[in-house]
């Protein structure tokens, strides 16, 4: 059973700024934790401390049961796979694998075995002889993991480990590593900024920003019910839409309105959304944020059954891109750039104009100080 | 349009088989004696240089084997016209040369294989473990450089005097086992490394003493390489210390026993020369075996490679 607990983690350093600041997170048995963010955000210095690689400044981490703040970083029982891979270039491949069980002084049949097995897994078995430097990325790649899962660790500890591979090579390995989890039953920490790796890797999401974690859950959970904008901002591509609005009562209706009420473009809400936004954020701005493929044409619209409760939201297109399957329509409003996700028949221009519907189940308000989502319902939830 | 996969599409020049054939060799014999010239006028110009700058290493071995009164003739005498190994046998046979040989062989070598352990583990210190003022110790190290090794060599007497060590290997030996010059040259090459390196290595339960033998010295051979054959020679060339610290002829060093020969009552040039000869042998060996390592050691850490 391997059980981490993080309470409180926080990290200062000299000059009194928190890099990571209250950090709570429960990581259990075969839990794939991916700890996303910008750059700087602090999640690489979450996984050092936890790794043991940086001191923490204050809170407890406890593993196992077991208070490990000031434990070796060999006595955790952890491996981490580096970005840049860290293999000891004088090496060959087996060298590299076998040496954290050499050094704890494992009998050679029984590293013979476990490397050769380990070695079977990720496919790498030609390569045992090799060194470092004769191997490709993704061969390296496949070698530092090799090596921090021979020992079997409580967790295994990954910081950007796709980042120095080329678009296609990740794509690949990001799905081994999805099969690598689920065959092993590992439990994995894993640092990312690329959120599809995030949203495809993980079984629970911990998204931070400048040291603090802004929500804690599953992929799904946090695409659906973002605690708040930067999350809904964050998770998703391309990123949600957001544009400012204004929540007033009109005619029994909850009714948000675009630029300040004058151009009459507005948006009704309805059912349980509706209340919410009466009892929290009447009267308030509020940013309204709706997924791309949670808006609509007007055929689709008035299919589904929401067509009047869009009013005059008339765009122009800027640009147009085709993914294969589906195509993005993008169009500026308050200038910020939004997108619409259409089928890749569509045979919109750029340059015409359109109106636009959003699904009216799918939309989230945020209140335009706190930042936060009305609808949020809570990690629980 | 379909491919084609004869090359009927590329533009030919009208010539035939034969005449073609006969054009490519004339070019390329053209091509081949340009070299070669080319390869010959380096080549003297090489010899040339090499004999301009050897001229008195080659003039000093010319003499080593000169009978005495060759040398103080108004000729010039470039060679020996009756060549004789009388000097080499004289020098042996006057100062116990082969002893001295030796000490300095075993203080070299104590000298150069300590400072390699010494340096290695400052070095690691100071590039891969985080303490308090690390950056200031350093500096302070660097310092050290900039005072002249004369400027300390009393107090270093007195010191070693005190001690009631004179006249013996350790005090050969101890003054000279780190350098603040090793400590950066190694420095320079372990800050090359990624830091992971050593994280992964800690994670993976290795200890600084074994990460610094198992993995940073084989990735540092060059480095070892280049530090071993400089300190060597350096160690090898030791004048004043141990001119100031041996008094017997038991621990003397080759490079002040040969000013023995020197100050014999008959002032023969030959003679010192043919010590000299024979003390700078090993030198010159240690250099030539090690000059691809002290080379490749030495600019390594400048240059990317």
């Amino acid at each position: 059973m391997a059980e981490i607990v993080l309470k409180n983690i926080c990290k200062k350093y000299d000059n009194e700024l928190y890099a990571v600041k209250d950090v709570n997170l429960e990581i259990e048995e075969k839990d794939f934790v991916i700890l996303v963010g910008p750059s700087g955000c602090g999640k690489s210095t979450t996984l050092r401390m936890v790794a043991g690689l940086e001191e923490i400044s204050s809170g407890e981490l406890w593993i196992d049961g077991e208070l490990s703040n000031y434990s070796e970083p060999k006595d955790r029982g952890m491996s981490m796979v580096f970005q840049n891979y860290a293999l000891y270039p004088n090496m060959t491949v087996y060298g590299n694998i076998a040496f954290s069980l050499k050094v704890r002084k494992v009998p050679k049949n029984e590293i013979d075995k476990r490397v050769h097995e380990v070695a079977k897994v990720l496919e790498i078995e030609h390569l045992l002889d090799r060194r470092p430097n004769e191997l490709s990325g993704g061969q390296k790649q496949r070698v530092a993991i090799g090596s921090a899962i021979i020992r079997e660790p409580k967790v295994l500890l990954m910081d950007e480990p796709l980042s120095n591979l080329d678009a296609k090579l990740r794509s690949q390995m990001r799905v081994e590593l999805a099969k690598l989890h689920h065959d092993l039953g590992a439990t994995i920490l894993y640092v990312t900024h690329d959120q599809t790796e995030a949203m495809t890797l993980g079984t629970k999401i911990v998204v931070m920003k400048l040291g603090i974690v802004q929500q804690i859950a599953p992929p799904k959970e946090i695409y659906d019910n973002p605690a708040n904008l930067f999350v809904a901002g964050f998770l998703g591509s391309p990123s949600m839409n957001f544009i400012n609005a204004e929540v007033h009562m009109g005619n029994d209706d909850v009714i948000l309105y675009f630029n300040r009420m004058t151009t009459g473009k507005k948006f009704i809400l309805r059912d349980e959304k509706a209340d919410i936004a009466a009892k929290k954020a009447l009267n308030k701005s509020v940013v309204l944020g709706v997924r791309p493929e949670d808006v609509y044409t007007y055929d689709k619209a008035k299919k589904l059954g929401f067509e009047r409760n869009t009013v005059g939201m008339e765009v122009v297109i800027e640009s147009r891109e085709m993914h294969g399957a589906h195509t993005f329509l993008y169009y500026t409003v308050d200038g910020k750039q939004n997108s619409i996700c259409v089928s890749h028949d569509d045979k919109t221009k750029v340059g015409d104009k359109i109106n636009i519907y959003f699904d009216p189940d799918k939309i989230h308000i945020f209140d335009s100080q706190t930042e936060q989502n009305i609808f949020y319902k809570g990690e629980n939830n | 349009m379909t491919l084609k996969k004869d090359n009927s599409m590329i533009k030919s020049y009208d010539i035939s088989k034969e005449k073609l054939e006969n054009l490519k060799r004339q070019k390329s014999a053209i091509q081949l004696r340009k070299r070669r010239i080319r390869t010959g006028l380096r080549l003297l110009l090489n010899i040339l240089v090499v004999l301009i700058i050897l001229l008195p290493l080659l003039y000093a071995v010319s003499i080593a084997f000169m009978p005495t009164g060759e040398l103080f003739t108004t000729e010039l005498n470039l060679f020996p016209k009756n060549p004789t190994f009388s000097n080499f046998t004289d020098a042996l046979n006057n100062i116990p040369l082969v002893r001295f040989i030796l000490n300095s062989f075993l203080v070299a070598g104590c000298i150069t294989i300590g400072q390699i352990i010494t340096c290695s583990l400052a070095a690691f210190a100071f590039s891969f473990l985080n303490f308090k003022a690390k950056n200031v110790l350093f500096m302070i190290v660097m310092a050290t450089m900039m005072i002249p090794g004369e400027a300390t060599i009393i107090s270093n007497y007195l010191t070693v005097a005190k001690m009631g060590i004179l006249d013996t290997y350790a005090v050969l030996i101890m003054p000279s086992l780190t350098s603040a010059m090793g400590i950066f040259l190694f420095r320079q090459f372990y800050m090359t490394f990624p830091k992971s390196l050593y994280e992964s290595a800690k994670l993976d339960g290795c200890t600084n003493l074994r990460f610094i033998v198992s993995i940073l010295m084989p990735l540092t051979k060059s480095a070892i390489g280049a530090m071993g054959v400089y300190t060597f020679i350096n160690a090898w060339n030791m004048y004043m210390w141990p001119l100031l610290v041996t008094g017997s002829d038991k621990m003397r060093t080759v490079q002040v026993g040969l000013s023995m020969l020197n100050s014999l009552d008959s002032q023969s040039i030959p003679l010192t020369i043919a010590g000299v000869v024979m003390v700078i042998l090993p030198s010159i060996l240690i250099f030539i075996l090690g000059q691809k390592q002290l080379i490749k050691g030495m600019f390594s850490g400048a240059v990317k490679g």
